[in-house]
């Protein structure tokens, strides 16, 4: 009887290859998604069966190199190097086989267990390209296993070819990565100096690895050397060799490098693929060229997020009131009726109108919204639009120091700003992480939305809450500009790639879109109810008037609001919508016109807008950024808040 | 011929003569005349001239450059460098140079006024003595139009030009991304007012932006249409 045996197995590849396509067919809704110890980047990892073996997969960040630009790299290199998975599937897009061969390059460098996954062959063969499967698999010395990962074609072969890797079956002679002559002879001098030196390092990571890192200048690599005590003699030489072969090139040593891997992969696809029909202008590239278009883009860009928004207001408010029926009316009083048999009435209260309207505020506002935004948002992304928005953006989000990336997490914001704070990973650097996330909970989410256009748009009128958002994007950029010059650190331009379009699978888009919302229920939801908890404890207890009294002098005196306007905004901070439902509450029975002047209700709306990330948003900031910028953004947008509804108040004809 | 003529055939002998250096190629006067196609009486004019300044020395009948000839030829690409790309295309850009004045201590000049600091000035030098070809030929990736393709030449690690910022790392991560010397890429689609371009390299098309981009001083490739 064969034993049940574990494997460990990891994706690596670069960006838009469609690895998570495979990661989704591998492992359908078995994964987890959570972060990497430490780190803000995405950890995705799922479980399977096959053959009597309990497959455990890790879905690597999609990278383009194993240096150390970004903290994916990292990441997944010290997985690979440290924690050493049974095997590696390098996913691969066949229709740009020379850049993916040359990631594929530096995990032979570092002497992985590899297997090929020749991925999008469906998509190579339309633009014309043939591969020679075999020939590549004799070349590279490594199995290659051509798939179609949106159709899940080629996936059981794939994992045949894992098994008999893992079992021996599979002859592997990985091609070693050989370099020009003159650099070969000062890599030898240098990995045998490591092996001397630093033998500790060579059990981590393979010798001549360290060896070309450090020929590389890389820094990671250079401090992991340094820590041991003879370490800087090694150094030293590769620093020597560096400029040595600095000199007969003429390039950076990085750049050589980069250079000598790209030779190697050309060769290897001149041998392996062939392009046997010109590409013709098929009707992706015709949708690319008007999409992207330097003028006509920006139209359908803009109508594009109309319609997306349009979509997600009109479809949330169908599903918020069937949901709403469905709680308050039926389950909420259901289970108060029946709790009030065993529990005193104070608890009761606490109980239901903290906890469970927690839950019910969650599922009946949040996911109604947040559901179809994320699906539109996933076939967004899986069609490849959200690269060219970004490309069209790119000059505008240069006057706040971003570039064109942050328009996407911004976008996002508009929608609701968890997403967007997490969303704004997809910048490089930890400085433009945070520049765009500060930027970002500054947007009007779908909640806010809901106040003013209830409450302004509806008593004022629609300019007056199109004025609030030219003044919120007004705000933005002269914020994003202040954050800007005072962050240290360079700002960094923009290099992106722009996959093609392509028709989405319907399984990733609902496989992403569960488990965002999973995501966003394990962030928001535990905030939201202990908020709920709070807030109702303290009116329970009779806490609720005293606090608006300790608010008055602000809310009436500075920003003239009538004195009911304390505690909703208050609530305001667990979901922004509750501002308006509360203030509708508190002033009745007069009707809002009747409560509140034109300027009361601009400033109100204003002060809802900007005052606060709402918790939930908190939260996301907190995991994103750490509680120190979390608690400074949060108390600058409060002193903001009440600092432009004062100004608002005084300037505006009352 | 006229005085500038001259100058500029001095300095043209000067940068063929490098650049067959730094291939490893004898100079000859014939050779030279090919690849300028200028007729050699004109070039032996310059060769006089060059060699009574002692900008270049006769070594075994091929021509090599000499110290002074090599600092000229450093000097002649810095300054084209600074005239064509280190100020905006614009009309502002124009009043800034014109306020800059002569330079005399280019080092000094990129410190202060281009926002230089030492390590990128070493490289920004390194690169220039290394580089292939004449400065004339090249151009920012920037200049090229939608459809027109280019080989990487120089890639400007310098810390600022044309007033954009960026990180030292973008030269590597370029190269990462396919973009090293020698490659070819094309222009597949520009935006408006400085924003970013799009090029196709090795079989993908990137995205860059425009500071980026404008680093990137590639030798346009002439048109299959124009050739003909």
């Amino acid at each position: 009887m064969k034993a049940k045996q574990h494997l460990a197995i990891a994706l690596a590849g670069n960006a838009n290859v469609g690895k998570s396509a495979i990661f989704n067919q591998l492992t359908g809704l078995n994964q987890i998604v959570g972060n990497w110890p430490g780190k803000t980047v995405e950890r995705a990892e799922g479980k399977l069966f096959f053959h009597g073996y309990t497959i455990h997969v890790i879905d690597l960040p999609g990278i383009y190199s194993l240096s150390t630009y970004s903290m994916e790299e990292i990441v997944s290199r010290d997985y690979i190097a440290v924690e050493r998975p049974d095997v590696i599937i390098n996913v691969v897009d066949s229709s740009a086989l020379e850049r993916n061969l040359y990631f594929t390059l530096q995990l032979l460098e570092l002497e992985a267990p590899i297997i090929i996954d020749l991925n999008q062959v469906d998509f190579a063969a339309k633009k014309g390209i043939r591969i020679d499967t075999g020939k590549l698999s004799t070349t590279l010395g490594i199995p290659v296993i051509p798939t179609v990962a949106t159709t899940g074609t080629g996936v059981e072969e794939l994992l045949l070819g894992v098994i008999c890797v893992v079992e021996g079956k599979a002859q592997l002679k990985p091609l070693k990565v050989k370099y020009g002559k003159e650099i070969e002879s000062r890599l030898e001098k240098i990995e045998s100096l490591v092996q001397e030196k630093v033998p500790h390092l060579c059990e981590i990571y393979p010798s001549r690895w360290t060896a070309v890192k450090l020929l590389e200048r890389d820094p990671d690599v250079i401090g992991k050397v340094q820590r041991y005590k003879e370490g800087n003699e090694v150094v030293s030489l590769a620093e020597a060799s560096a400029i040595e072969i600095e000199k007969i090139h003429g390039e950076n040593s990085p750049v050589i490098m980069a250079s000598e891997r790209y030779r190697i992969a050309n060769s290897i696809i001149k041998d392996a693929a062939s392009i046997i029909a010109p590409p013709q202008l098929t009707l992706e590239e015709k949708l690319d060229e008007i999409t992207a278009h330097k003028i006509f883009g920006y139209p359908i860009l803009v109508a594009i997020m109309v319609a997306m928004f349009a979509l997600i207001f009109v479809g949330g408010d169908f599903l918020t009131r069937g949901l709403e029926v469905i709680f308050d009316d039926i389950l909420i009083p259901t289970i108060a009726n029946v709790l009030l048999t065993v529990l005193p009435s104070t608890i009761v209260d606490i109980v239901c109108g903290g906890i469970i309207s927690g839950i019910s505020a969650g599922v009946t506002i949040a996911l109604p919204y947040i559901v179809p935004f994320y699906i539109l948002l996933a076939i967004l992304e899986d069609s490849g639009y959200l690269p060219r928005a970004a490309f069209l953006m790119d000059n505008l989000m240069h006057k706040i120091g971003l570039h064109g990336k942050a328009f996407i997490p911004l976008m996002l914001g508009y929608g609701c700003n968890v997403p967007a704070c997490i969303g704004c990973r997809i910048m490089e650097t930890e400085r433009e992480r945070f520049l765009a996330g500060f930027v970002t909970v500054l947007i009007p989410c779908a909640a806010v939305t809901v106040v003013i256009l209830g409450l302004v748009g509806r008593y004022v009128g629609l300019h007056a809450a199109l004025a609030l958002y030219v003044f919120d994007l007004i705000l933005i950029l002269v914020l994003g500009r202040l954050a800007y010059r005072a962050l240290p650190g360079e700002p960094v331009g923009l290099i992106m790639e722009m996959p093609p379009y392509k028709k989405p699978s319907p399984k990733n888009l609902l496989l992403k879109t569960w488990s965002r919302t999973k995501d966003f229920v394990y962030i928001a939801f535990p905030l939201i109810i202990a908020g709920s908890v709070v807030l109702e404890s303290l009116s329970v207890a009779g806490l609720m008037q005293p606090l608006a009294d300790l608010m008055n002098p602000v809310i009436t005196g500075w920003l003239g609001l009538p004195p009911e306007s304390g505690i909703p905004l208050t609530f305001g901070i667990l979901r922004k919508e509750l501002t308006l439902i509360l203030l509708s509450e508190l002033v009745s029975p007069k009707t809002l016109p009747q409560a509140l002047t034109a300027t009361q209700m601009i400033v109100f709306s204003l002060v809802t807008m900007i005052y606060i990330p709402c918790i939930a948003t908190v939260a996301a900031m907190i995991r994103e950024y750490g509680w120190k910028r979390a608690l400074a953004v949060t108390v600058l947008d409060i002193l903001l808040a009440l600092l432009l509804g004062g100004i608002a108040f005084r300037l505006l004809p009352s | 011929m006229s005085r500038k003529e001259v100058y500029e055939l001095v300095s043209c002998l000067l940068e063929i003569i490098s650049m067959r250096e730094v291939e490893g190629k004898p100079s000859q006067i014939t050779d030279i005349a090919e690849e300028l196609k200028r007729p050699v009486e004109r070039l032996k004019m310059a060769v006089e001239i060059a060699l009574k300044e002692g900008l270049i020395k006769r070594v075994k009948g091929t021509l090599k450059l000499t110290e002074k000839g090599r600092a000229e030829v450093q000097r002649h690409r810095e300054s084209y460098l600074h005239r064509k790309y280190a100020h905006y295309p614009t009309f502002l850009g124009g009043i800034a140079r014109f306020f800059e004045g002569k330079v005399n201590n280019w080092r000094e000049h990129w410190r202060h006024r281009h926002g230089f600091n030492n390590n990128s000035l070493n490289q920004f030098y390194r690169d220039l003595q290394d580089f292939k070809g004449r400065i004339e030929d090249t151009l920012p990736l920037t200049d090229l139009r939608e459809g027109e393709r280019g080989i990487v030449t120089l890639m400007m690690t310098a810390h600022r030009f044309q007033g954009h910022h960026h990180l030292p790392g973008f030269v590597r991560r370029l190269a990462e991304m396919g973009l090293t010397p020698n490659t070819e890429v094309k222009v597949l689609r520009r935006s408006l007012f400085h924003g970013p371009i799009e090029v196709e390299v090795r079989g993908v098309s990137l995205a860059l932006g425009y500071g980026l981009a404008s680093k990137v001083l590639v030798k346009p490739v002439a048109r299959e249409t124009n050739e003909s």
